[in-house]
């Protein structure tokens, strides 16, 4: 068990220095309105008027609904409403970082020409996008994405076989690189991590508070409890990793790790994910056989070790 | 990746035995990987993309 947890933790540590952050959704309107200019001076009015606007779920689905108003287009240019392979397409998607998902969706796409535009995308991305698919007209982004391979493995020869080494285990990449991560109010993009004692990629750390971020939420497997009120949220900066006997906390500023196991992973759960020590108890009082004094006690306790640890902070 | 649904903790269990909770401290992530060099290095930023799940499983 010992083993298991330590290699967890240990499929974070690279993670932890990556710079990462969240977006809200005021930023993400901005974007789009930006997406939207750029996507007005690359395109010509008709051009824009005449295709058709495919998502890329899920996260696309998102940033399609706003692009829409700020690009002023027709409700049945958006996919699934009609369907022409004549027509030409605008791929939508919140970011793209390998541009494996994308190979997917053109591998699947009949239409003759393409247009792509994402909120955040590496530029060498957007590059070799372009090189190897003829039928793409414009890639487009709204900000860049920075690679850090090259602060991470500074060894050109070493960058070149890192990149080698991920070209073989994930084929349907266009660009291999390390991208600055960013997260949006819906979701925090898959960040992989090679465990070389398995040979699999795993991805369960979590970087962004649940609270914050609709798919960390969902990740807690809470079911919504009507009239919260939020006084407590999992710390910003607090990494998690949650599996059904355990959940491992990780706090990045000084490294320190967590683990929190039956009740105590039930309590953190719950209040990461209610903020609202009433429904907190609530929740529990309905899976745990136990007297309402005595989970209230230690509800008072935990919470109170967990505030002076900085994992749960105050709203 | 099909979406698996999620299952959703108090849904249909019978209820749990409770034990006080407590916090574990485990140390730091310098002292717990450095006998170990799962994925340290090797990060790779994301599929690109947004897979379902994995999702979490509760309950006996």
């Amino acid at each position: 068990m010992r083993d298991s947890v330590v290699r967890r933790v240990a499929r974070f540590a690279a993670l932890a220095q990556v710079r990462a952050r969240l977006l809200s959704y005021t930023q993400v309107e901005e974007s789009c309105r930006l997406l939207g200019d750029r996507l007005a001076r690359a395109l010509p009015p008709s051009w824009r008027r005449g295709c058709r606007l495919q998502p890329l779920p899920r996260g696309g689905l998102a940033v399609a609904g706003l692009l829409s108003y700020a690009l002023d287009l027709q409700p049945d240019q958006l996919a699934g409403t009609r369907s022409n392979a004549s027509e030409p397409v605008l791929l939508v998607d919140d970011c793209a970082l390998s541009g494996a998902r994308l190979r997917q969706t053109l591998g699947r796409l009949s239409a003759r020409e393409v247009v792509i535009a994402t909120l955040y995308s590496p530029p060498p991305l957007r590059e070799a996008v372009r090189a190897a698919e003829p039928r793409i007209r414009d890639f487009v982004s709204a900000h860049d994405l920075k690679d850090l391979a090259p602060e991470r493995h500074s060894n050109p020869e070493e960058r070149q076989a890192w990149r080698q080494r991920w070209m073989e285990r994930r084929p349907d990449a266009y660009w291999i690189g390390l991208p600055e991560l960013v997260a949006f109010p819906w979701g925090e993009p898959d960040h992989p991590v090679w465990d070389a004692e398995t040979g699999t990629l795993e991805d369960e750390w979590r970087l962004f508070p649940p609270d914050r971020c609709l798919k960390n939420w969902a990740r807690l497997g809470l079911p919504h409890r009507p009239g919260c009120v939020r006084s407590y949220a999992s710390a910003p900066g607090v990494a998690f990793s949650i599996r059904p006997e355990s959940v491992l906390l990780c706090r990045i500023e000084d490294g320190a790790v967590f683990q929190l196991e039956g009740v105590a992973a039930d309590m953190w759960r719950a209040l990461a994910g209610y903020g609202d020590q009433e429904a907190v108890q609530g929740h529990l009082a309905e899976i745990y056989a136990t007297e309402q004094a005595s989970l209230q006690r230690d509800l008072d306790r935990f919470l109170a070790e967990l505030l002076e640890l900085r994992l749960i902070l105050p709203t | 990746m099909p979406e698996q649904p999620s299952h959703r903790m108090g849904e249909d269990e019978p209820k749990r035995d409770y034990e006080s909770p407590r916090i574990q401290r485990l140390g730091s992530l310098g002292e717990l990987t450095r006998s170990n060099q799962a994925g340290q290095d090797d990060t790779f930023m994301g599929t690109g993309g947004d897979q379902a799940g994995p999702q979490p499983q509760f309950g006996p």
